[in-house]
């Protein structure tokens, strides 16, 4: 299909491709199938403890050259020791692994169920973006109308599958991490070396929190600047706007592992520009709906803040994709090596920055507001 | 003294066909650890932006047990080996 409406009917299919790709546990099963072989190996060498835990001491009358040779030759490499060690490592691997399965299968449900139920709200912001962008026309911006009004119909679903969401996501990552901090695990997973596999595990897992971090960091800078354009304190920060912000960084925080998943990475590579307005257009849209469910607004309201949030979201994120890594024959810059080196979150902050300040300029967050009322 | 024979040499072949039992067991497991407990491209994928590096130090220890148990066959043999011209030399002295 060709027309203004292309780019259109292409991103509403990136998402529900997406959603396809997210629903293949291809990745969990090969975790599952490396943590069996892990064990079976493990079942193996401690098999071997009967044939060979004898063999000392059956050969204890035996002295000379060659009774001295084949002692120090035992202790140095076939002590039972080295193979206990071997066979805990195995046994701590094959527990982790299956702890990442299950860290990994939440997620992917949670994000599987995010995508699923907002893949209508979020059209209609794409359609926005796609405008903002400069990728179509003000025909793209004037059908965005007909889809929001598609998406009043699925919301009321959303907000509460949205909430269980969150809810089982969270404890997932929380189980994984105490289960690796445990003291069975804290030793080495790495035989001669310590560390090694479980010091980068919990590493990994550190790093929800330093987005969380970063995006609440950047999101409290922006809204306070934003508040002081209205002539409000911009330091007097009611709850509700810190809710409001908890809310907006932890729900693009979301949008990181969906950005990690084959469907968007291959896109990335193949196509930059539409994966840039995608990622933005959800990272935007999606804090912007569950805000304007706390403010308590109206359903053409949210759908309203959707729309403009991920439009200018989505198309802040294509034209800075499209600035710092331009395809062929497009204009651009490449980006600085300090700004390479900056921790991804980082990036996105800077980069989000203006953008935010904008968004709390255009749709201001209340602190004023009655109390929040959530929807069942 | 009897130029240090205490043992009979049954003893050290009896020791050395243990150690090729336990050669034997352990060998048909390598090829299956190798293939299977390897990690597949993006495995860890949904595990936030640190999936690459856990993938990575996993392929780390995969390959240092791989290296371990390899290491633990030749060993066994080589000592089995050793037991039984151990053997043979006790026997023919």
């Amino acid at each position: 299909m060709s027309g203004p409406f292309a780019p259109v009917v292409d991103l509403v299919n990136t998402l529900k491709n997406a959603v396809a790709s997210i629903g293949d546990d291809e990745q969990e099963q090969r975790l599952l199938a490396m943590a069996a072989a892990c064990r079976r190996l493990k079942n193996g060498i401690e098999g071997l403890e009967p044939a060979l835990s004898p063999i000392p001491g059956s050969l204890q009358g035996w002295i000379g050259g060659d009774a001295d040779v084949f002692r120090q030759k035992w202790r140095g490499y076939l002590a039972p020791e080295f193979r206990t060690t071997a066979a805990e490592g195995l046994g701590n691997a094959a527990d982790v692994l299956d702890q990442a399965v299950e860290a990994s299968r939440k997620t992917r449900e949670a994000l599987n169920q995010l995508i699923t139920s907002l893949i209508a709200s979020v059209s209609a912001g794409v359609v926005a973006s796609l405008a903002a962008a400069g990728l179509s026309t003000f025909a793209v911006w004037a059908s965005s109308a007909a889809t929001a009004a598609r998406g009043a119909a699925t919301a009321t679903g959303i907000l509460s599958r949205f909430a269980a969401v969150r809810a089982a996501a969270a404890a997932a990552v929380r189980g994984f991490s105490t289960m690796m901090g445990r003291s069975g695990l804290v030793r080495g997973l790495s035989m001669y070396a310590g560390g090694g596999f479980r010091q980068t595990a919990l590493a990994a897992l550190g790093k929800y929190g330093q987005i969380h971090g970063w995006s609440f960091g950047g999101n409290l800078l922006a809204g306070g600047v934003a508040r002081g354009v209205f002539g409000q304190n911009p330091l007097d920060i009611s709850i509700l706007s810190l809710a409001q912000t908890a809310n907006a960084s932890t729900v693009a925080g979301f949008t990181g592992p969906l950005g990690q998943t084959k469907y968007f990475t291959g896109l990335a590579a193949s196509r930059p520009l539409v994966n840039n307005v995608a990622m933005g257009a959800l990272a935007g849209g999606v804090p912007a709906f569950w805000n304007a469910r706390v403010e308590g607004k109206s359903w053409s309201a949210t759908l309203g803040d959707v729309a403009l949030f991920s439009g200018i979201a989505g198309g802040f994120n294509g034209a800075v994709g499209r600035l710092f890594n331009p395809a062929r024959g497009q204009w651009g810059v490449p980006s600085p090596a300090w700004f390479k080196k900056l921790p991804p979150m980082a990036q996105s902050s800077l980069l989000g920055f203006a953008p935010s300040v904008g968004l709390r300029l255009a749709v201001p967050f209340a602190p004023s507001s009655p109390p929040p009322q959530l929807d069942r | 003294m009897s130029g240090g024979i205490r043992i009979d040499p049954g003893a050290l072949l009896a020791a050395g066909k243990r150690c090729e039992d336990a050669r034997d067991a352990l060998k048909p497991l390598l090829p299956d650890f190798e293939r299977n407990a390897a990690p597949a491209d993006g495995c860890f994928g949904l595990l936030e932006r640190g999936g690459k590096e856990l993938e990575e130090t996993y392929q780390e220890f995969h390959q240092e047990l791989l290296g371990f148990a390899k290491d633990l066959v030749a060993k066994l043999d080589d000592t089995a080996t050793g037991l039984r011209e151990s053997a043979e030399r006790l026997g023919g002295g």
